[in-house]
């Protein structure tokens, strides 16, 4: 396989938008093109990740994104992974690139939500599970993460206060981010005082339904070296995995199948150990699911995740920072753009472009994006060059 | 009515037999659950069950599912109380949303109504599915 670029990454900010998915997805392809030094007829072909398109009536977003970029002959596809749409459409470009079939490829990922009202919106969320057995019979998408919470609970020990500290530490790196939906610092209390979404978690557990879009460009060494570009993150290692989709389906509800593999597929790839990481971007749609990220992803024993974020170790400053952006708890949940705006937070992280976030000698990153409640992860990693 | 097993009742006239093809389908599962029956797929090599639309055992690769009836009680793995609700479930709140481990190892999801509270359900707690009186697969606490 050839080695792969991240020739330039970019975004949007997060939040509420009086923007259509398709012009956001514009405005950030622009700002990512601009970044990477390269004219747009440079690019071949786009992966544009968007799950919820029919909330806004429409869907084949990819051809008039290309019309709009002014090369409508270029090929485009929609990849949808729920909310792991972003992370997948990253993996789809780095195989399209690796191989040598294309040699530069914009990836988009783009969502607006936040016209919908709480009940059309949640309703939405469980379509990304099995509905048949679950948003069917009443589980709403904080549902199936409470019940994982709750088995964490009962399993580890894992307590609330340990919960709300994601959340608190989430907000204090979101409060250094100008482009994220809440920037604003909480407390335990705060957390714990928020209204009962669906028990154990809370208000304050949850990320926000959130408007917004980010875009990378994949290019290959030849492409690089043919335009005396400057490499300066290379992409390391990939992995995808899939795990049962329904909940029920499982033995273990305390762990994702699918970041077990894919993670483990890309430390491989990599040739590192995940201990050599600097930094993650880690799928944290609920307090719960960063806990069992950590946990999955090996940075944490079983059940030590949460103790190791209320001693403050995976703060900025920690010894491994998780989630600097803000997370989606923080930085916000625009579904088909997270698993891309992920990777906009590595890019500046390891460029040395994160400002007041900015993780000290911060080499070697992984995003780690999940679709609904595992079906999908994505884990890549990042290396400065 | 699951939306889904009305729109193939409904709006399809295609006439596809149970066990055809050896799988289980949707509407196999479905429409046993709304008269308070658990239908599962057995493996016919290695036995092994599940709830599950399938084509292929899980365990061995096997091609060839039966379809059968199986016990309705069973032990709480897991729960929620849902104080938020997605449609059409919004006048129920709060109500308890649970996985339920059967016989056989073999899960399955459901919801039970008037549970309102943590103190009302404890993990290991004995459901049982019961007619669907209202959407859903609706479980009862047993003693």
């Amino acid at each position: 396989m050839n080695k792969v670029f991240l020739l330039s990454a970019a975004g949007t900010s997060y939040g509420k938008a009086n923007l259509t998915a398709r012009d956001l997805s514009m405005l950030a392809s622009k700002r990512a093109i601009k970044r990477a030094g390269i004219k747009v007829q440079d690019i071949q072909a786009a992966f544009v990740a968007n799950a919820f398109g029919m909330a806004e009536k429409q869907g084949h977003l990819g051809p008039l994104l290309m019309s709009s970029l002014g090369i409508p002959h270029a090929p485009s596809s929609t990849i949808e992974a729920a909310c792991c749409s972003g992370g997948s459409a990253i993996r789809e470009a780095y195989v399209n690139v690796a191989s040598g079939f294309y040699d530069v490829i914009l990836v988009a990922g783009t969502e607006k939500i936040s016209h919908l009202d709480t009940l059309t919106a949640t309703t939405y969320f469980s379509y990304g599970g099995d509905y048949c057995f679950e948003g069917n019979s009443g589980a709403s998408f904080p549902g199936l993460y409470a019940t994982m919470a709750r088995s964490h609970m009962h399993e580890y020990g894992t307590t609330e206060e340990e919960l709300a500290a994601v959340a608190v530490k989430n907000h204090e790196n979101g409060f250094l981010n100008d482009k994220a939906h809440f920037q604003k610092k909480i407390t335990i209390d705060d957390v714990l005082k928020s209204a009962v979404v669906a028990d154990p978690l809370k208000l304050y557990d949850s990320c926000p339904f959130s408007d917004g879009a980010a875009a990378a460009i994949i290019a290959s060494e030849e492409f690089m070296n043919k335009n005396n570009l400057q490499k300066r993150v290379s992409i390391k290692g990939s992995g995808r995995a899939g795990g049962p989709g329904s909940l029920h389906a499982r033995k273990n509800m305390t762990s994702l199948e699918s970041t077990i593999r894919a993670s483990r597929e890309a430390l491989k790839h990599a040739n590192i150990n995940i201990k050599d990481i600097d930094f993650a971007e880690v799928h944290d749609c609920f307090t719960i699911a960063e806990i069992i990220a950590m946990e999955d992803l090996g940075i944490f024993e079983k059940g030590e995740a949460g103790k190791a974020v209320v001693e403050g170790r995976t703060s900025i400053n920690g010894d491994i920072p998780i989630n600097p952006s803000g997370g989606l708890k923080s930085k916000g949940h625009p579904v088909g753009a997270t698993g891309v705006g992920q990777v906009v937070e590595v890019f500046e992280q390891l460029t040395g472009d994160s400002k007041k976030r900015q993780v000290e000698d911060a080499r070697i990153g992984l995003t780690h994006n999940v679709g609904a409640t595992g079906g999908s992860c994505a884990v890549h990693i990042f290396e400065s060059e | 009515m699951l939306v889904q097993l009305e729109a193939v009742v409904r709006y399809t006239s295609l006439k596809v037999n149970k066990l055809s093809e050896d799988s289980i389908f949707v509407r196999d599962i479905f429409e046993a659950t709304r008269d308070g029956k658990i239908r599962a797929y057995e493996c016919t090599e290695c036995n092994n069950q599940g709830v599950a639309v399938q084509a292929f055992c899980e365990k061995c690769g096997n091609n060839k599912l039966t379809n059968k009836e199986i016990g309705n009680v069973g032990k709480v793995i897991t729960f929620t109380i849902q104080t938020v609700a997605p449609d059409p479930f919004v006048n129920e709140v709060p109500y308890a949303w649970v996985i339920v481990e059967l016989d056989n190892n073999v899960r399955i999801t459901g919801w039970i109504p008037f549970i309102s509270s943590r103190e009302d359900l404890k993990i290991g707690d004995k459901v049982k599915l019961v007619k669907s009186y209202k959407p859903g697969m609706v479980f009862e606490k047993i003693t």
